[in-house]
């Protein structure tokens, strides 16, 4: 007997100990204890292996990222400013997303609580670093390095922002082992987003997911975004898992397999997210979100009817001119370019606050002071409109303006008296600082007209004689600031020219300065000397600010 | 056939190391399977384990202990999957006794004979582990002659160059 051992002790040693282990397999998968999958027989040896291998792999993956985040920190940083710029535009976007899903969540929770449905919402996670793998294709595991000290438990779901990735089967102190979606002993509850059809997901042997046992449907097509269902009891519903690959046939059976490819990257997983704890309602954080969402929404609920109602066509008037005529060059430039920034930033929001079509009496500003008011004249409500672009896009021999004068503020249109009988009072001087805002407290009669005031914030005083003369000056523009939304207006550059009455010209009305719709008036008949007015009938007193010219009388007695 | 079979004291002798790296050369393999992997998935297929339980099988040539370090190392494998505990330690129990029983008729220092080994007992390993898979555990086992192939050609080439690196550490002489 001792020499039958001797003879064959090795080939009895290996027996044994193949006899030894094929037991310990029998015995892990006969008899898994609860909440431990492996048996109590196991978990000592996993600990301490767990216990062994995991602090160098701990450390090497600590060090690995300190060089990552030296590197990646203060080296890298080239395209940073970049990436921000196109973190905070993904941002805006995102929030309009979510403010617009916000009603529609609101709502949802309210019919949930009427119900009396119970919500499964993730109220706490435990970001973990992956800090290695099971190191073979045959099982499809990854190692954290966060255990049960840091609150983790088995069955407990991992997710990415993107999609889940698994579930913890394995917990220690220091460690836990997370079981991915991926391999062939799991098993996640799935529902095909569109089609609404359920089903398992586990992987296949060479580790791809894909739902089994599925009813061949025609509907069920590539792309088709999948989710969790909630039926696994891991899992909360709704959360992304993948799209649908492609539909195969089960050879076994009749039904299909749907495979699918997973949202979350399983193959480079670098940090997940553990979650140890739902909630039946919402938590404070997403309620918060909500509430913000909603009120972003309101918002653009009213802007979106702002522009509605500006953009309505029974509020269009079909006489009216169109503003977008009486802008210069520039201020289209400006306009075009503000609209275009303002479409990137909020597309609802309207490029120009909303005009009056037909500034009347009532209109603010356009009522005139109680002291220029000429007992017999024309009822200032009685006014035309005129276009203002013309002297405005023209300023040359069209519109003879001797002297400059503010813009009603918000107008663009010029109000011209249809009563010519009583001359305006034109005193010509030469202009060293056109500036106009639309608070001007020098504003004219009504005879006044709104020279390039096509902005709202109705620049004016844009056109001013060169030179006190006995003549009307022609006032040259040399920039075409004026009828810009900043309301400066232009230095005028005085020309001379010979004295030419008003009348050979286009015909208009004597107007201060800006009213360069005169000249597209029908002149009436007859004429008055309108410019012969002495200094003493001036009736457009001097500005006192700085944003409108002086009206002051010229030396030249004009 | 002649140049791979021992036939000098010199390759008959059995060679030896520390005794600390009987554990930290495996342990150390382990780690960096596992590790390496995580970053680079195509790791996988090397089996850094399977081949250091080769090495020290033909080095020690007594093949209780290579059956036993076999043992060790394929359960510190399973130990770190899911699965249940004990496929990669009998497949590489297998292994480690079946080395050390050729290694005292091979030449282990030739490079051929090193390649032919490691080859072989990839396949082997293979074959042992789809075994248990789906026969003991009844799982489904995605099988293919190419990758398999492919796989010993890998660790044959991989183990050529881990063992002339862990030939720097050993001693000879007798125990």
């Amino acid at each position: 007997m001792e020499s039958l051992f001797g003879r064959y002790k090795n080939a009895l040693v290996l027996m044994l100990v193949l006899l030894a282990q094929v037991v310990l397999l029998a015995m892990q998968v006969r008899r898994p204890a609860p909440n431990m999958p492996d048996g109590h027989n196991v978990r000592l040896w996993r600990y301490m292996v767990s216990g062994v291998i995991t602090p160098p792999e701990r450390l090497a993956h600590n060090i690995g990222k300190g060089v990552r985040d030296i590197w990646s920190n203060y080296i890298y940083l080239r395209n940073l400013r970049e990436q921000n710029e196109g973190l905070k535009r993904e941002n805006d976007r995102l929030r309009l997303e979510q403010a617009g899903l916000a009603e529609d969540a609101l709502q949802g929770q309210r019919l949930r609580e009427l119900l009396d449905f119970r919500g499964r919402y993730i109220d706490k996670t435990v970001a973990a670093q992956v800090i290695g793998t099971s190191g073979t294709d045959q099982a499809r595991d990854i190692t954290i390095d966060k255990g049960s000290k840091d609150g983790l438990d088995v069955q407990m779901p991992v997710v990415t922002p993107d999609g889940i990735v698994g579930k913890i089967k394995n917990v220690f102190p220091h460690s836990a082992q997370v079981l991915l979606i991926s391999d062939q002993t799991s098993g996640t509850g799935v529902l095909l987003a569109n089609t609404r059809v359920r089903g398992v997901m586990k992987g296949n042997a060479s580790g791809q997911p894909q739902m089994i046992n599925i009813s061949p449907d025609e509907r069920i097509q590539p792309g088709e975004p999948v989710i969790t269902s909630g039926g696994d009891q891991v899992y909360p519903p709704g959360m992304p898992v993948g799209v649908v690959e492609k539909v195969v046939p089960d050879p076994d059976s009749s039904y299909v397999n749907v495979v699918v490819k997973p949202n979350a990257n399983l193959g480079s997983l670098e940090e997940v997210l553990v979650v140890v704890q739902f909630s039946d309602k919402m938590p404070f954080a997403q309620a918060k979100d909500l509430s913000a969402s909603e009120a972003v929404a309101l918002a653009a609920k009213q802007r979106a009817a702002d522009v509605l109602s500006e953009k309505l066509p029974s509020l269009r008037d079909p006489n009216a001119p169109e503003t977008a005529q009486s802008l210069t060059p520039d201020a289209e430039k400006e306009a075009a370019a503000s609209a275009a920034s303002g479409s990137e930033a909020d597309p609802a929001r309207p490029v120009r606050p909303p005009q009056a079509l037909h500034p009347d009496r009532y209109t603010p500003g356009q009522a005139p002071a109680a002291e220029n008011l000429v007992p017999g004249a024309a009822p200032s409500g009685i006014h035309r409109t005129a276009p203002a672009t013309t002297a405005a896009a023209t300023p040359g021999p069209k519109s003879n303006t001797p002297s400059s004068a503010p813009a009603p503020s918000g107008s663009d249109t010029a109000l011209v008296s249809r009563f010519p009988a009583k001359p305006v009072t034109a005193v010509p001087k030469p202009a060293t600082n056109a500036t106009a805002t639309p608070t001007n407290p020098a504003a004219p009669t009504t005879h006044t007209a709104a020279s390039g005031s096509a902005t709202p914030s109705g620049s004016g005083a844009a056109t001013v004689p060169s030179a006190p003369g006995p003549g009307l000056q022609r006032p040259v523009r040399t920039a075409a600031s004026a009828d810009t939304p900043s309301g400066t207006a232009s230095t005028v550059a005085p020309v001379r020219r010979t004295p030419t009455p008003p009348e050979s010209d286009s015909g208009g009305i004597l107007t201060p300065a800006g009213m360069g719709a005169v000249g597209t008036t029908p002149r009436p008949k007859p004429t008055t000397p309108k410019t012969q007015t002495p200094p003493a009938t001036q009736t457009n007193p001097a500005p006192t600010g700085n944003n409108s010219p002086p009206a002051s009388t010229p030396p030249g007695g004009m | 056939m002649a140049l791979l079979t021992a036939s000098s004291r010199r390759d008959v002798d059995p060679q030896s190391y520390p005794l600390s790296l009987y554990i930290v050369v495996p342990l150390l393999a382990i780690g960096l399977q596992s590790f390496v992997t995580l970053h680079f998935s195509r790791f996988s297929i090397l089996d850094l384990p399977l081949l250091v339980t080769i090495y020290f099988a033909t080095l020690s040539r007594s093949p209780i202990a290579a059956t036993l370090m076999g043992t060790f190392v394929g359960l510190s494998q399973d130990a770190l999957t899911h699965r249940p505990i004990g496929v990669n330690g009998i497949a590489n129990a297998v292994i480690g006794y079946i080395a050390a029983s050729l290694g005292i008729k091979l030449d282990i220092e030739n490079h051929l004979a090193r390649v032919l080994l490691c080859f072989v007992f990839t396949l082997l390993h293979s074959a042992i582990f789809l075994l248990i898979t789906s026969r003991v555990l009844a799982l489904e086992v995605d099988w293919s002659w190419l990758h398999e192939l492919i796989r010993g050609v890998v660790n044959a080439l991989a183990g050529v160059g881990l063992f002339a690196l862990l030939d720097l550490a050993k001693r000879r002489g007798w125990r």
